[in-house]
């Protein structure tokens, strides 16, 4: 029996699939679809530590804010200098007590880096140790940056410490690469707060460094000095924050919108797909024994379906996520509960069809059951009706369960196009001209949709001879 | 009872039904919630009390405790804590369906009105000028391009709107919104970015100045909706094309633009009328979250800043209304399905999804 439904199933699925496979827009949809659910299952090895840390701050720190994706440089004129790590140091220990650490840096770019952060990790005995970082130019000028004590934790007779250190990031460094472009400007000075601080210290020592820099390209070198007795350097670490970040850019916070993106995958699919899988069943339970009983129990059914046909879904939804709270488990719930209605009226119109068939007919004069009936031989020829009807929801629900998060109605624990579009949302991307930021978690969620709207649409077109003729 | 009339009643029947259920629905979600904020109400309540009464204080522990108890189980009286839980919920549903949500937590209506209905209806008109106006372009332009489509099926154009169509309706109307800002307020400098605050002059600057600010939302959702809208109207348009009597028509020698216009347009006009209305009601919701993008002040934004500041009573409201507006708007679309068809007894229920 349940070999033959299977049968059944495949038999008709294979003939959908090769008639599928001549409608070209169902083909681009089904690629779509199957590229994203790639990106999707791999999530957790493209993107760790992104929906779990989503909020954690220190998880993006390292990253600058509000830089746009890198393939802007190749839009304009001005190439600006992407995120750079430099593990590489070479140390060497001049005297008993200063270690020397230095990092290259080669300059080529119009804009530099954000900003340079410093990692330091090791152990010291005795006294704290002093760090002392410094700028030095390719025209052999030097800015000092930082100068500051390491404090360590103890364990066992020795100090370990972990520091790091924004070498653009305070007041105090602005203060000193002002005192250092002062000397060569020439026109008005404008004050340490309106300079942009990379941009100078990575600028030609000549008049306009301040108002008007001009790049000054080669090689840099980040020069950290450690001043204490019996002080070692574990492992270390720059990074130059780019003014350009990755595929898709950060957000206002510094997120990683590549990152996002692909757990939105993720979340924008669990969605959808189980949105899709429980209304089928829904609406081929409901629609199939519709058909099959008939009469009063047709009947009946039917005015069941419009009552529910007749309620708002976004109502249900927002009432639910302000009592119960945000979950995305009560959206796919609360969808999967009120969008089997269409598809139960699509399922039953054709089993209605299919129930005129002489086979059924044949089925139970030889003593089949109703629901033998039902399940052996209507719902595999129902099936391709039903997902096609099912893949035009999903982007319905998407786009709804992303309306929520603007509303503010997000599930605070995952992270989705929505999530991501609220946030652009609230912090002001639209007039702060962050397009990358507006852009691109949309173009997730028209992509995923688009996705399935062809793919069912040709299935529609398959199954459907009437729209074939078309 | 002509059948018409018959089905008439049953349908309206059926809404109220369906209304029904939305309230009951609600009123349940509602009463756990209210339950919650109305035991620490009467917590602070109390504790406001004492602390503000030198008298109060100076009874002893065991006296306090006594008069502690007496007031909250006054206060629980009072405010229906002690009725049972689907007595509350219907006491709350009958509010509702007399339009009753009481008061806001916060905020008040122009007029200082702290009933939930006032503030309501202070921001109903914006909501409505706003979605009517879209949706009369949106209708009207989706009728014709959609006829333009139809008639050279297979043309550049249907061609064009196929894809159109299907790409629009996959795009979330309130992000339309966030990029016809990015382009129009923010790299053009066209439309303001943001619709408020509204203009305080009067006369034709007034609404010179509201439809300045309306033009980005207008045009947001008019571009969201009217490509599915001409879709949907070319394809009810070719079916008929291909029906026995255009084809005599065209056949006796009946001009084109006759065929069209009058023996297509008529038969077509049921059909195309209700699967307006019934996007018009679909797009409620993704109307609503425009307004909180371009800062329309209608009830859109008002639930948004509900939802910001735990305004329940206010959450609620807004929600009645609008499953109000939809499951009537649902009844009307249906009726009016049957109105316009000569043919047909039954409504839409039977043949649209």
């Amino acid at each position: 029996m349940l070999r033959k439904a299977i049968r059944d199933f495949t038999r008709n699925f294979v003939r959908v699939f090769s008639e599928f496979r001549g409608q070209t827009a169902g083909m681009v949809g089904l690629g779509i679809i199957i590229s994203m659910v790639i990106v999707a299952l791999l999530a957790p090895t493209f993107a760790p530590d992104t929906n779990s840390k989503w909020d954690n701050v220190n998880r993006w720190m390292d990253l600058p804010n509000g830089a746009p994706p890198f393939w802007v440089n190749y839009l304009s004129g001005t190439e600006k200098a992407r995120q750079h790590v430099e593990e590489s140091a070479d140390s060497r220990k001049s005297q008993s007590v200063i270690t020397t650490l230095n990092y290259n840096y080669q300059y080529d770019k119009d804009l530099p880096p954000r900003d340079v952060v410093l990692y330091l990790e090791g152990q010291y005995e005795g006294n704290q140790p002093d760090m002392i970082a410094s700028l030095i130019r390719p025209d052999g000028k030097k800015i000092q940056l930082v100068n500051q004590t390491i404090k360590g934790e103890k364990t066992d007779g020795v100090f370990d410490f972990r520091t790091r250190a924004t070498l653009f990031g305070g007041s105090q460094q602005r203060t000193k690469v002002h005192r250092f472009a002062q000397e060569f400007e020439e026109g008005n000075v404008p004050s340490p707060s309106k300079m942009d601080i990379t941009k100078t210290a990575f600028a030609k020592a000549q008049d306009g460094i301040l108002n008007n820099a001009e790049p000054l390209n080669g090689d840099y070198r980040i020069e950290v000095l450690l001043v204490g007795q019996n002080t070692k350097v574990e492992s270390t670490e720059v990074i130059f924050k780019g003014r350009v970040y990755g595929l898709m850019g950060t957000d206002g916070s510094g997120h990683d919108i590549a990152r996002g993106w692909i757990w939105g995958a993720r979340y924008g699919l669990i969605l959808g797909l189980s949105v899709a899988a429980g209304t089928v069943i829904i609406a081929l339970i409901f629609g199939m024994t519709s058909a099959y009983y008939g009469g009063w129990v047709d009947e009946l059914m039917q005015r069941l379906n419009e009552i529910v046909m007749g309620i708002p879904t976004l109502p249900i939804l927002v009432i639910i996520a302000v009592t119960l709270g945000q979950r995305i488990w009560f959206v796919i719930g609360v969808m999967t509960l009120l969008y089997w209605r269409g598809i139960a009226k699509t399922i039953r119109a054709r089993g209605l069809q299919i129930r005129q068939n002489t086979y059924v007919e044949a089925g139970e004069a030889l003593g089949a059951s109703g629901s033998r009936i039902i399940r052996g031989h209507m719902i595999p020829q129902m099936l391709p009706y039903a997902f096609a009807e099912a893949a035009l929801m999903i982007p319905v629900a998407i786009i709804a369960a992303a309306g929520l998060h603007v509303l503010g109605l997000g599930d605070p624990n995952i992270v989705t196009w929505g999530t991501m579009l609220s946030e652009a949302n609230s912090a002001g991307a639209t007039i702060r001209g962050m397009w990358w930021w507006v852009l691109l978690p949309g173009l997730g969620i028209t992509l995923l949709g688009f996705g399935f709207i062809s793919a069912g649409m040709a299935v529609e077109r398959v199954v459907n001879p009437k729209m074939k003729q078309e | 009872m002509p059948a018409r009339l018959k089905y008439l009643i049953f349908r309206t029947f059926q809404a109220l039904v369906t209304l029904g259920i939305v309230i009951l629905i609600m009123s349940s979600l509602f009463n756990g919630m209210s339950q919650q904020q109305l035991q620490t109400r009467i917590k602070n309540t109390v504790r406001g009390r004492i602390q503000n009464s030198p008298e109060l204080q100076q009874l002893s522990s065991e006296e306090l405790q006594e008069w502690r108890a007496n007031e909250i189980a006054d206060l629980r009286q009072r405010w229906g804590l002690n009725e049972p839980v689907w007595k509350r919920i219907f006491t709350n549903a009958w509010d509702t369906m007399r339009l009753d949500f009481g008061q806001s937590f916060m905020m008040t209506s122009p007029t200082g009105s702290r009933q939930v209905m006032d503030i309501i209806m202070s921001r109903l008109p914006r909501t409505i000028l706003l979605f009517t106006t879209a949706a009369v372009i949106y209708v009207l332009l989706g009728l014709i391009v959609g006829l333009k489509a139809a008639q050279v099926a297979g043309g550049k154009l249907d061609k064009f709107l196929s894809i159109f169509g299907m790409t629009s309706s996959s795009m979330p109307m309130w992000w339309l919104g966030m990029l016809a800002i990015l382009l129009f307020a923010f790299k053009l400098n066209w439309f303001p970015s943001t619709a408020m605050p509204f203009p305080q002059t009067t006369g034709l600057d007034y609404y010179l100045g509201v439809l300045y600010r309306m033009a980005l939302p207008l045009g947001t959702i008019v571009f969201n909706l009217f490509g599915a809208r001409a879709w949907a109207t070319r394809n009810i348009v070719t079916d008929i094309l291909q029906e026995d009597y255009i084809m005599a028509a065209r056949a006796k020698g009946v001009p084109e633009r006759k065929v069209i216009y009058g023996h297509t347009l008529r038969s077509a006009a049921p059909p195309v009328v209700t699967s307006a209305l019934l996007a018009l009601l679909m797009s409620i919701g993704g109307a609503m979250i425009t307004e909180v993008i371009f800062n329309w002040p209608g009830i859109g934004l008002l639930l948004r800043i509900a939802i910001m500041q735990n305004d329940v009573p206010i959450v609620m409201g807004v929600m009645f209304i609008t499953s109000f507006i939809y499951i009537f708007g649902y009844l009307v679309a249906d009726l009016l399905y049957g109105l316009l068809d000569p043919r047909v007894e039954v409504g839409t229920s039977g043949r649209m999804r």
